[in-house]
């Protein structure tokens, strides 16, 4: 405490007396140390995100292509043209939210029944917590290719299946059937996404003392209720985290809904991030594909931290 | 107590940081130094030897060991110049091609459809071959229309290099014709033949009359020829306009829905599969007829079907047609500054020459598009219906050249289709709104 003071003030203790510091400029001082670790972490990561994105945002505001390269600043015109002249826009951001959401309310609600089961004294729990990463570490691409054989309309195993416990009597074509291909598709992403959500609750599980449980059993409360008023509002935080991590990759997810299906049938599995795509690479108007980029960012922004700053800051207050 | 002679002076702070930040601008500097990649300009002129990158998509393993059989042989007739096989892949090349010459790392050939050429070379990506085409013999011994195709509408230059056709057939499963008493159309069918063929052809659940490739981004591929077929254009330039053209395609677009609804002669399984799974499906025998190129000749012997099967022309209506895609190399426009133009051209030149191109077409279960290597006797066998394949080269059209064209089939003709024969559009909300869709992109993609 009393090192502490002698910072403030700019004093150094010799001996019984106290000698005023020389003064240094900040960059020189112990409290500059932590930004000197940073540095080889930040330069790179700024270099690599905050560039492109300021190139990103100052294409958004031209209308450069590949045919006509110009890139003098022409104002909101990609940003109106997606808002007012483009149909398909619109089928892309009501299907990202339809995707977005229920990909993160089913990884949710699974993970969290995982982690509870793994969370519980069971044989083998090691071995089980292990291969329930699975899906996780598989490549996007490679989980795209794996799902499209699963949903094949000639050759699926689901369909076999399914026709076998005598739930359907006819083959499905779930990725040509408007109703069912984007569900198809967020069905693989929810399997591609849960293990991490069940290593995050998992985590926040074992800060949950059994002392609550234990007291609340005592006092008569089931296990439902128990779930209800302990484990669920104690893992608020740590869920939280997980959903915000979540949700930013399945908005900005492409490479597996690419591999599937391609935004089809009917534009019924476009998402904004296929959408930027095939403008940027199909049709080479990087101007409009950076607008739409940008549009992306702010859909997910705003929300994110008007939730971060009513959530994380009252559940400081809480606790 | 006296410290250890080995005790050393406390590190300072100030020293600590140096030492770490000189370690950690080595550690930054090292892979840079050590791992940049030579550029392009310096990989290519030195001065005893040329360098030059033959990018290339084929994937059939004939193809493949004829086009580096074709480059080995080169290198070792030019020892000034050494042509580097470069391994593409159709899933990832236009990625690929759009981002290396952004980048101007493109290598020098680069293998792909006409249409992708025009593109490219209209934005400069590709050099104009138009003058080295007319000064060699490919101007007068390739075909014409193939030239046509890699011909940009708008300047009338050659941007890329033809060198083979994939044409659109059908494949049919001749032991369930032969089982329902009817022959094989070797000289032609119409619609009315067809439809009636394929009605006694389909027995769903068990298998569906035909199967094609409806999926998102290939809608058009193969349904467009029956579009053709009709009468109608689809995107037309008719005095020097652009116009969009549907309304004659009406039929065409009716049959595929009665098709799928009335008849079932084709499934709705045809709007997700791919053109890879297609061939594997037919050949286990879920469908009777498959539409797709006469490329897929080699998967299906390769998948050894328990039944015998026959390629044949698509019926035809008020015309035949069918899809050709003429495969072309194009020369990044980046060679010339880099020195390898001249060396680059030579090895186009090379493996186009007539041995060259007959060797890949038949390695890929193509048709070349010099006319000599056309006329080999090879291509006119009638083991695996060759003959029949290359009888329909000169029904085959290519799509339309503007660089509209992708926007449109991508964003407006294919998911149109889509949702017409999905119920979520009718036939005229289709003609009209793809019509009026169309022709904004026309404008938007017009000449400035």
């Amino acid at each position: 405490m009393q090192v502490r003071s002698m910072w403030k003030i700019g004093k150094i203790k010799r001996g019984n007396n106290f000698y005023p510091m020389k003064p240094v400029s900040f960059w020189r001082s112990r409290q500059a140390t932590p930004f000197y670790f940073l540095l080889p972490t930040l330069i790179p990561l700024l270099l690599l995100t905050l560039y492109p994105f300021l190139n990103a945002l100052w294409l958004s505001f031209t209308t450069y292509d590949s045919y006509n390269k110009d890139l003098s600043f022409k104002g909101l015109t990609n940003f109106s043209t997606l808002l007012t002249g483009d149909d398909l826009f619109w089928v892309a951001v009501r299907n990202t939210v339809a995707w977005t959401s229920g990909v993160m309310i089913s990884t949710y609600v699974l993970g969290l029944i995982t982690a509870l089961v793994l969370n519980r004294p069971l044989r083998f729990r090691a071995f089980f917590r292990a291969i329930v990463l699975i899906p996780w570490v598989c490549p996007p691409v490679v989980a795209g290719r794996v799902w499209g054989w699963i949903y094949d309309a000639n050759f699926s195993p689901l369909s076999f299946l399914l026709q076998q416990l005598g739930l359907i009597d006819h083959k499905i074509a779930w990725l040509a059937d408007k109703n069912l291909a984007l569900p198809a598709a967020m069905g693989m992403a929810i399997w591609k996404l849960f293990p991490f959500m069940v290593v995050m609750l998992l985590a926040g599980l074992q800060a949950v003392p059994d002392e609550l449980y234990e007291a609340s059993g005592i006092d008569g409360a089931n296990a439902w209720q128990q779930l209800r008023f302990i484990t669920i509002p104690l893992l608020n935080r740590v869920g939280i985290i997980a959903l915000l991590f979540s949700s930013a990759w399945t908005f900005n997810q492409f490479d597996s809904v690419y591999a599937l299906t391609q935004g089809g049938p009917g534009n019924h599995t476009m998402l904004l991030s296929l959408m930027a795509y095939q403008a940027g690479f199909r049709y080479f108007q990087f101007a409009y594909a950076a607008a739409i980029g940008i549009i992306m960012l702010i859909i997910l922004a705003v929300p994110i931290s008007i939730y971060v700053r009513r959530t994380l800051l009252s559940s400081e207050a809480a606790t | 107590m006296k410290n250890s002679s080995k005790d050393t002076k406390p590190l300072s702070r100030r020293e600590f940081l140096r030492r770490a930040g000189t370690l950690a601008a080595a550690a930054g500097a090292a892979p840079i130094l050590t791992h940049f990649e030579t550029p392009p300009s310096a990989r290519a002129a030195t001065a005893e030897v040329k360098k030059v990158q033959f990018y290339t998509n084929a994937w059939q393993p004939g193809c493949v060991a004829a086009q580096q059989a074709g480059l080995d042989a080169f290198n070792k007739a030019n020892p000034d110049i050494k042509a580097e096989y470069v391994q593409g892949d159709w899933g990832k090349a236009q990625d690929f091609i759009t981002t290396s010459l952004a980048g101007g790392v493109a290598p020098e050939i680069m293998h792909g459809i006409a249409p992708w050429a025009i593109q490219y070379g209209i934005q400069g990506g590709y050099a104009d071959l138009t003058a080295l085409i007319e000064g060699s013999d490919l101007k007068t011994d390739t075909h014409p229309r193939a030239l046509d195709d890699a011909t940009a509408p708008f300047d009338h230059k050659i941007y890329s290099l033809p060198f083979s056709w994939e044409v659109g057939v059908l494949y049919v499963n001749a032991d369930r014709f032969k089982e329902k008493g009817i022959p094989i159309p070797e000289n032609g069918w119409t619609w009315d033949e067809f439809i009636t063929a394929a009605q006694k052809l389909t027995d769903p659940p068990n298998y569906t009359g035909l199967a094609a490739n409806l999926s998102a981004t290939q809608t058009t591929e193969d349904l467009i020829a029956w579009m053709w077929q009709t009468g109608a254009e689809v995107m037309t330039e008719v005095g020097g306009q652009w116009k969009i053209d549907l309304e004659p395609a009406r039929p065409a677009l009716q049959l595929w829905y009665d098709m799928l609804w009335k008849y079932h002669i084709t499934s709705e399984a045809s709007l997700s599969s791919g053109e890879a799974d297609l061939p594997a499906a037919f050949a286990v025998g879920t469908s009777s007829m498959l539409q797709t190129g006469c490329w897929a000749r080699r998967v299906l012997i390769e998948a050894k079907p328990k039944f015998q099967w026959r390629m044949i022309a698509l019926p035809h209506l008020k015309r035949s047609a069918q899809t050709d895609q003429t495969q072309t190399w194009g020369l990044a426009s980046a060679s010339k500054e880099r020195g390898t133009m001249d060396a680059a051209w030579k090895v186009m030149q090379w493996m186009a020459n007539k041995d060259n191109q007959i060797a890949g077409a038949l390695g890929d279960w193509l048709f070349p598009t010099r006319k000599s290597a056309l006329a080999d006797p090879q291509f006119d066998t009638t083991e695996n219906d060759w003959h029949l394949a290359k009888a329909e080269v000169q029904n085959s059209k290519a799509y339309p050249k503007h660089p509209a064209w992708p926007e449109f089939d991508d964003k407006v003709l294919g998911p149109n289709i889509q949702r017409f024969l999905q119920k979520d559009l009718s036939l005229d909300d289709f003609i009209s709104k793809s019509t009026a869709d169309g022709e904004k992109l026309l404008a938007k993609y017009a000449p400035k």
